[in-house]
Parts: C-alpha cells; structure tokens; sequence
C-alpha cells in the first residue's frame, strides 16, 4: 500500500516535471517554429495563413530555398555572417581575460584606490547607451577606430558588467586557497592564472555567452562606426531589408534563420564543456 | 603569515599590470563619452552644428520639473516591477531544473538561450503579430480556450505588460545561466552533508541553495534593475512610446529630446540624473561584507 | 603627418572645384532672384572639353550616404555610370544604410568631422538640417530655365531663407492599390482619372461593401490598410486630415507658416471632424487594423492599400498572382498628395564641396533624371520630362503623374518637421488606437508648440 502510494507520488511528480518541460519548449520554441518554417516559405505564403490557425501556419506548404539562395548568393550574407563571428569571437577571448584580471585585483589584492577603481568601473554601467552614442562615436573616431574591425570590438572589451560578474565569484572563493599559493611562492599572476581562474570557470563560461550574445545582436554600434559594406555586420544585413516601400519579409525570416542556427549549434556543442567547466572546479565536490 | 602576504600583495608593481588593460578600455570608451555627457548637461547643445550655450543647471531643473519625465519614470518602474521579479524566480527556477545531467536537458538549456541570440528586430516583430488585436497567436489561442481576446499592445492598460512578458522570454536565459554558474559554485559537499543531517528537498532549498547564491542573486538583480531602467530598443521597434505614453520610457524620451527635439544638453541630464539613481542603488546594495 | 597631407590634398581639391568652368564664383548666393544665371543645361557639353584637355583634373573621390532600398541603390549606380563617362577623375561611392534607422544616423554622421560628401535626406527634414549647420547651400546649380520647369513647392521645401539647400530630382506620391477581383465581385466600379476620385466618405462606402461582399463569402478582410498601421508619420495620416479642410485653409495648411505654431492649425473644427472620421476608420467601422498585418494586401487580406506608386513593382514581383488596380487618392474637401522622397543634399563639412556641388547638379539635370530611371522608375520632378518618360504616359504610373502634377504638395513645411512628425504621428496612432480625441489633440498640439518655439525668430 505504501509502496504504491510512494510510486504513485512519485509518477506524479514526474508528470508534472514533463508537464512543465513540454510547457517551456513550447513557450521558448513556437515563435521559432513559426519563423523557421516562414524561412522556407514563399513571400505569398508567410502571412497567408495566421488566422485562423492552423498547421499550415507552421508548416510549408511550397517549400522553398528560394529565399536563402538570393539571401546567401545574390546578396552576400555570408560576408556578414563571418564578419560577426569573428568580432564576436575577438570580443569575447580579450574581455574574458582584461576583465577577469582586474575583477582578480579588485576582488583578491587590497591596495589603495580599490574602491574607487570598482566605483568608477560599475558608474559606466549606469549610463544609458543611447545617452553616450554620440561622444563615444567621435572618442573612436578621434583613434582612427572608425570603419576598422578594431573599432567594432575594442570599445566592447572593458565590459564593466563582466567585471562585476567576475568579481562577485572571486569574492566567493575561500581565502586559504589564495594563501596557501602564495605561501608556495606563486607571484600574484600566478595565483590568478593558476589558482583563482579554474576556481570560476562556470562564470568564465557564462561570461561568454553573454558577451557573445550581445556582441552578436549589437546593432546600432556597428551602424554608426562603419558603412563600408565588407565590414557589415548580421544585425545590420537583416535591418537593411526593411525599406520604406517594401519590407522584404521573405529574406528576413530566412536571414534570422540563418543568423540562428549556426549559433544553436554551436551552443549545444559548448554545453558539453558547460558541464565539463563546472564538473572539474576546484571547489566542487570538495 | 597573512599580513606578509597582505602586504606582498599590496605593490602596485602588481597591481598595476592587473587592472590596466580594462581600465585604460573603460576610461577611453566609457568614462571620456561620459564625462562629455556630464559637461553637455550644463549646456544648450546642439548636435550637429556643434553649437554650445552655457546655461548652468536648467536642464536639470527643468528635467525636475518636466510632468512629462515624471510620467517616464513611473512608466520604467511599472515596467521594473513587471519585469524583474518574475523573470529572476522564473530564472532561479530553470537554472534548478536543468542544472540537473538528466538527458535531454541540455538540449532545453540551449532552447531557453536561443531568444537572446535572436536579434531584438526579429523578435519584435514575430511577438507583434503573436500579440495582434485581430490575428495574433495569442488571441487564436485564448479563443480556443473560449477566453475574450484581448488588445494587448494597443491597450494603455496591456501594452507595459505585453512588453515585459516578452523581455522575460528573450532575457530569461541570460539570468538563468548566472544561476546556474552560481548554483555550481556550491560544493556538493554541503548538499551530501545536509541530506545525511536528513533535510528534504524544500528545506535544502530554503536554508542552503538559496542563502549560498545570494551573491549571485544581488548580482542578477542590481543588473537587471540597471537593464529595466535602461530599456529602450524594443519599445523603440513595438510601440514608440504608445498608445497614450503608456510605454514611454526614460531612455525613450531621452532619445526623443536629443535625437528628435534636438535638444542634447537636456537628454543629457536626464541620463546623468538616470545614472546616478542607479549608482547609488547599486552602491546600497552592494555593500556585501569584504573577506 | 597623414592629416598635414590631406589638409593640402583637400586645398587642391577645392581649387581645383573652383577652377571648374561651370560657375561664376561671384554670383548671389540667392537662388529665387532674377539676375540671370548661366546656363547650366551646356556644362554636359563643356565636359568632354575638359577630358581633351592636357590640364590633368585632380582625382576626387565622393562618398554619398543613402537609405537601402525603394530601387535608389540601383538608380544611382545607374547615374554614377553616366556621371563617370563625362568626368573620368571623380569616383563615387555608394554607402548603404539600413532605411528604418536613416533618419537617427544622419544626425550623428554630421556631427562627425568626416561626413559623407553627399547624402540623401527626406524632402520634408531638408530645413532642418540646413537649419542646423550640416548642409552646404546650392548656389548656382540650379539656373532659372531649371527652376521654371521644376515643381515650385519642392524648391521650396528643399529652401531655407531663400536659399537652396537640396537639389530635388525623382519624387513620389501615393494612390490607393485596390483588389480588383474583390472590387468586382461587390460590384463596386472604381473612378480611374485624378478629375473623378471619390471623396472619403464615399470610399468608406465602397469599402464598406466589398467587406460585405467577401464577408458573405466567408472572407475577412479589412477595408484599408497601410504598410504599416496605423501609419505613424505624416505623409499617411496627413491625406486624411489637411484634406478636410479647404484649399489653403489652416486646416489644409496643418502648421502656420513660419512653421513654428500648429495651434489653430490642427485643432480647427475641420482637423477634428477628420480625427473622428480617423478614429471611426479604425474604431467603430473596423475597417482598418490597429495594428500591422504584414503584407495584408498582397496576401488577398485587405480590398486596399494606400502606398507609394512603387509598391506596385514589388506587388508584381512579389506577388504575381494576385490583380489589382490604382485609383486616385479620396478627399474630403480638397484634393491632396503628399510630394515626397529623399532629396540629395551636400556636407557643409565635406571635404569635396564644389565635386559634390557639381556632382549635384549633373544629378537634377534632365541627362541624371534620365540615368536614374534606367534603373529604376520614379516621377522626374522636372515637369517637361514627364511626356518623354513612356511609363508616365500609361497606367498604373499614369496616375501618380497627374496627382503631382494636379494637387502635389509638400509635406508641412517647418524646420522643426522631425518633431512634428513625431509627435503628430503618435497622435494619430493613439486616435486610431481608440484615445479620446478631445484629449490627445489638445496635449500633441501644446506639446507641438513648446518644441518647436526654440526655432521661433
């Protein structure tokens, strides 16, 4: 009686478990399948069928590659694909490692100005974008930045939001870990290099996401800094297909796809070392 | 012993090399534009031809005195409130979920990370038809549920909410994963002690995970307060400000002043006054104890 | 070092422009005076003399900034070839910006030390940006026989203060696309010349029938419909309201004529009897969405669609199966199409002023209007050309000939247009969007004028 109530509970609470599993596929992927599927269809067919709803709204019903060839091959956007991942790329690597050094010094080290230097770093949190454009485009216009590849990251890499992130995790290690290293002789670097940046790999990881989100949906930058075409980036390519006299819904659902999947992918690839980062942490399982 | 090593730590020799990189980067691109923006918020400004006229504190006056910017910030604290709170327990909850190895979880964390790599034009376009008065997703869905169809964006009443709910679905699976790092942080060591202690599920919960990501969890919520109060693009793209002001937000009418009304030493002041609201929260609630 | 250099290079390069034959220097910079002009229409002619000529030219490179889209990438690479074959030294390029965020990048590219040389800019935001600094006047590129053949209000428009500012070349207006199939299925004949169309209550009528029509049938569909809805700027909504006013008019006028006061402009009895036909549109009759429906009219979901004479090439590429028709714009009281498109304008900053004058002005001539529409087809704004051109002698283009010609006018005219239309749009979409009238009218036109006062003399 007991047995098969526990199970009972048990088959509950698994259904349940699904429920909400099948419930937030479905709240995070309808709006893809919907656009997914829009990719592969013709510009008649993409809005012909919303209302009322059906499975022909999600489903094809000519489907076509139409739209990703004048995409891909009458319109380039491969150029532009590339262009984002190597600026994405770049942005993550250099503020992965500027940002989690000084998060280290701030954090870890205790010198005069500490206070100050957090205060200063977290005050540019505070300032909307949009209110600083415009002195930020002419500062990188002033370096020669402007219509540079160098220009489309390096104001990106001192993220003052890593550096918090970073920060909050180095607080969190014990010191004894930091003192018995330099009790071995290990110079600061050292410590920071060996010791403290295992110790938070999983924030390491998900510092990459994030800046490689952002700097894969950076839109209004890349505008202002650079109009020459082979530098172009996604977010751009896509906004160029709204025009005033047309809206070219075709190739924008087919250029979101493809903006899409290639990061998908990539993603499910890293979840692996996701897993792994946090597995091999110092501190787990200790 | 330790104050050797305090005080081995202590030279700037190593310091310095440390923190440069970063500071050099956020001093050129973060604090200079900034620093402009402090100094336009003292003049009449015009963007294009360059013309400036002092004009001392007006703009910060006026902007105290503006019904108009009153409205916006309790526009963005509606939308704060709207927002954060259930995007952070959504958030707390997910990263529970599939911080477990079962299989397929992966595949379910990289679900709820796609909307954050979906450019925000995509985005705002696919939600603007799901939340269509006439046509849209959610509406077909409500009538099959023979619930009344609702007017969503065009509503002064629905449209802040609208909004929020979709900046939880894109923004959830940001504040997931510094859950999820937090909750990885915590050394399994305590969770085998506590369950032979034989405490259940909901009492690890309650008295171990949570109080263990409480750094994590201020983290998220000063950043989330900050991206609240700074929303600007998908109001910007769904309803300017509309229907009624009902979505005009700071960042919003800061952009109207110095882009459309040409009036910059006024967006200005508005963004410094922004920018140190938010830097004394912040500074509030980051006083965590030093180690 | 670098910038030494190309401080002389760029003193060359202006004397060289002035060298140019093509301009007395010493002319009024005052365009509407009578003192004659020299004849520009010879400068093509001129041209091949200067490239026989052993006086090697600088090389000159011109960057010019232009919104994707609309067919204009094309059309100027149309006329850039053409540009190239009489002046071999200058090069051109074309800079591609997304459309929907043109108009918030202009500002910041000439607050910038290296603007583009040349750049478009919409006809109705011309004064704004001469008004601010940014835009190097016209002088002497237009000569009167130019002036006479061009329509005036874009001189106008494209004028500060008596100076001209953009160099008006291709326009636009817009016309109402109707379902022909669904047009004839109701029995609704629809009037085919400017002289015949049908006063907006009458096409809320036919609409109103058609409806019915496809209703009974089982089909949705809405009577009218925008590209986006509601529309959120003035070139739309504005048909509706300065239209129910009489000709000249406050009400027709929607702005006083400094262009600094819309009080008694847009809240006279006339605005508000057409904010509630507005309102009823969207409101009581159902007739059109309060919110986008893309591509409704292409996909057989809308019986019309008022939009620009171009959308008629994308609904034949776009959308080929589907038949439809042009009709002329409805009016209340008084007949009304809005003139618009991007006008080219030159940087006052730019570094190449004279080239991209000259170049300007190749542009406008009847050889540059020509070029363009190799390409790409859009209304010259030069009248005699109209004849010359095939298409605009046969429908559908037909049509938005002769409304420019018959009743084109600009957008308000105000140096403050950008806030105009801004805030005026947004009333207009809260009015549709079911707002109460007696409210956001009063608060968009006080709102309005405290704006605009800072551009009062």
């Amino acid at each position: 009686m007991q047995i098969k109530k526990r199970k009972l509970n048990l088959l509950l609470s698994k259904g349940l478990i699904w429920g909400c599993i099948v419930f937030l596929v479905m709240f995070f992927t309808i709006p893809y399948i919907w656009m997914s599927a829009s990719a592969f269809k013709p510009r008649t067919e993409i809005f012909a069928n919303i209302h009322p709803l059906s499975w022909r709204t999600f489903i094809p019903l000519h489907p076509t590659l139409e739209n990703f060839y004048t995409l891909l091959v009458k319109m380039k956007f491969w150029l532009p694909l590339v262009n984002s991942l190597g600026i994405a790329f770049s942005t993550v690597t250099i503020t992965l490692f500027i940002s989690s050094l000084i998060a280290f010094a701030i954090s870890r080290m205790e010198f005069r100005g500490r206070g100050l230097i957090f205060a200063l770093v977290l005050s540019t949190l505070m300032i909307p974008f949009e209110a600083i454009m415009v002195p930020m485009f002419l500062v990188t216009q002033k370096l020669g930045l402007d219509n540079t590849y160098f220009g489309l990251f390096l104001p990106w890499v001192a993220d003052a939001f890593i550096i918090f992130l970073f920060r909050q995790h180095f607080l969190e290690i014990p010191t004894d870990l930091q003192d018995a290293a330099i009790m071995d002789g290990c110079s600061p670097f050292q410590v920071y290099w060996k010791i403290m940046l295992p110790c938070i790999k999983p924030a390491l990881i998900s510092a990459a996401f994030i800046k490689f989100m952002y700097s894969w949906d950076s839109y209004i930058w890349p505008l202002i800094i650079t109009r020459d075409p082979n530098k172009m980036v996604v977010a751009v390519a896509i906004a160029k297909l709204f025009t005033d006299q047309d809206i070219l819904w075709e190739l924008i659902f087919a250029g979101a796809f493809i903006a899409t999947i290639p990061i998908v992918i990539i993603f499910i690839f890293l979840q692996r070392y996701y897993i792994e980062g946090i597995v091999s942490t110092g501190l787990h399982g200790q | 012993m330790n104050s050797e090593i305090r005080r081995s730590l202590r030279q700037y020799s190593y310091v310095i090399p440390l923190i440069l990189p970063a500071l050099i980067g956020i001093a050129i691109f973060q604090l200079w534009p900034i620093f402009e923006s402090i100094r336009v918020s003292f003049y009449d400004y015009k963007m294009i031809s360059g013309s400036m006229k002092w004009v001392g504190w007006q703009n910060y006056l006026k902007t105290l005195q503006d019904p108009l910017f009153w409205q916006t910030v309790r526009n963005t604290l509606w939308f704060f409130i709207l927002k954060v709170p259930v995007q952070m327990v959504f958030a707390f909850g997910l990263a529970l979920l599939v911080q477990t190895t079962a299989r397929g979880i992966g595949i379910l964390r990289t679900i709820i990370l796609i909307p954050a790599i979906t450019s925000m034009v995509v985005v705002s376009v696919i939600w603007g038809l799901m939340y269509h008065p006439n046509n849209g997703l959610i509406n077909s869905f409500l009538e099959y549920l023979s619930l009344p169809p609702q007017k969503f964006l065009i509503s002064p009443k629905q449209s802040m909410p609208s909004i929020a709910l979709m900046m939880i679905w894109k923004d959830v699976g940001f504040n997931m994963i510094f859950f999820l790092a937090g909750l990885m942080g915590i050394p399994s060591s305590i969770y085998e002690a506590a369950k032979i202690d034989g405490a259940g599920g909901w009492e690890i919960l309650r008295y171990i995970t949570v109080p263990l990501v409480r750094r994590t969890t201020v983290f998220v919520l000063i950043t989330n307060m900050i991206t609240a109060f700074k929303v600007f693009t998908p109001i910007f793209l769904m309803t300017r400000g509309g229907p009624a002001n009902s979505t005009r937000v700071i960042v919003l009418y800061l952009y109207e002043n110095a882009f459309i009304y040409n009036k910059m030493g006024y967006a200005a002041a508005i963004s410094i006054l922004l920018g140190l609201f938010l830097l004394t929260i912040s500074f509030i609630s980051t006083r965590d104890k030093p180690y | 070092m670098r910038k030494m250099l190309t401080a002389i290079l760029v003193l060359t390069f202006i004397l060289a422009g002035c060298a140019t034959p093509t301009q007395a220097p010493t002319s009024p910079p005052a365009i509407e005076t009578e003192a004659p002009q020299p004849v520009v229409t010879e400068a093509p002619t001129e041209v091949p003399v200067a490239t026989e000529t052993p006086v090697v030219e600088e090389e000159v490179t011109l960057r010019f900034v232009l919104p994707e889209g609309g067919g204009r990438p094309e059309g100027y690479t149309k006329v850039l070839e053409a540009y190239k074959a009489i002046k071999p030294n200058v090069t051109i390029t074309l800079e591609t910006i997304p459309f929907k965020d043109y108009g918030g990048q202009l500002p910041v590219m000439w607050a910038s030390n290296d603007p583009a040389d040349i750049a478009l800019v919409d006809s109705c935001d011309v004064k704004y940006y001469a008004y601010s600094g940014a835009l190097a006047p016209l002088d002497n590129v237009f000569s009167q026989e130019d002036l006479a053949d061009i329509v005036p209000s874009l001189i106008e428009e494209s004028s500060l203060d008596g100076v001209i500012y953009g160099a008006p070349f291709v326009i636009s207006t817009q016309g109402v696309f109707y379902n022909t199939e669904m047009f004839e299925e109701a029995g609704v004949t629809v009037p085919q010349s400017v002289e015949e169309s049908w006063t907006w209550s009458e096409f809320v009528e036919k609409i109103e029938k058609v409806v019915a029509s496809q209703k009974s049938k089982g089909n949705d569909v809405w009577g009218l419909v925008f590209i986006t809805n509601p529309p959120t700027i003035d070139i739309w909504s504005h048909l509706v309201v300065r239209s129910f006013g009489e000709k000249d008019s406050p009400t027709f006028k929607a702005i006083s004529d400094d262009g600094t006061q819309v009080s008694g402009y847009l809240d006279t009895p006339e605005a508000m009897e057409a904010y509630k036909f507005w309102q009823d549109l969207y409101v009581t009759k159902k007739l059109a969405p309060q919110s986008t429906v893309p591509d409704a009219f292409g996909t057989k979901q809308a019986a019309t669609m008022i939009s620009f004479a171009a959308w008629g090439g994308v609904l034949k590429g776009k959308f080929p199966d589907l038949k439809w028709g042009v009709a002329p714009l409805p009016y209340a009281r008084t007949r009304i199409a809005h003139l618009g498109e991007f006008v080219p304008v030159a940087s006052a900053k730019g570094k190449n002023v004279e080239a991209a004058k000259e170049f300007l002005k190749f542009l406008a001539s009847r050889e540059g209007i020509l070029a363009y529409n190799e390409a790409t087809t859009m209304i010259p704004v030069r009248i005699s050309l109209i004849p010359e051109i095939p298409v605009f002698n046969e429908m559908p283009l037909k049509l938005f000939a002769d409304q420019m010609v018959a009743y084109g006018v600009p957008r308000p005219m105000s140096v403050g247009h950008p806030i105009y239309n801004s805030i005026f749009g947004q009333m207009m979409v809260d009015i549709a969007q079911g707002a109460d009238i007696n409210t956001v009218v009063p608060n968009a036109v006080s709102e309005i004028d405290a704006q605009l006062a800072q551009y009062k003399k």
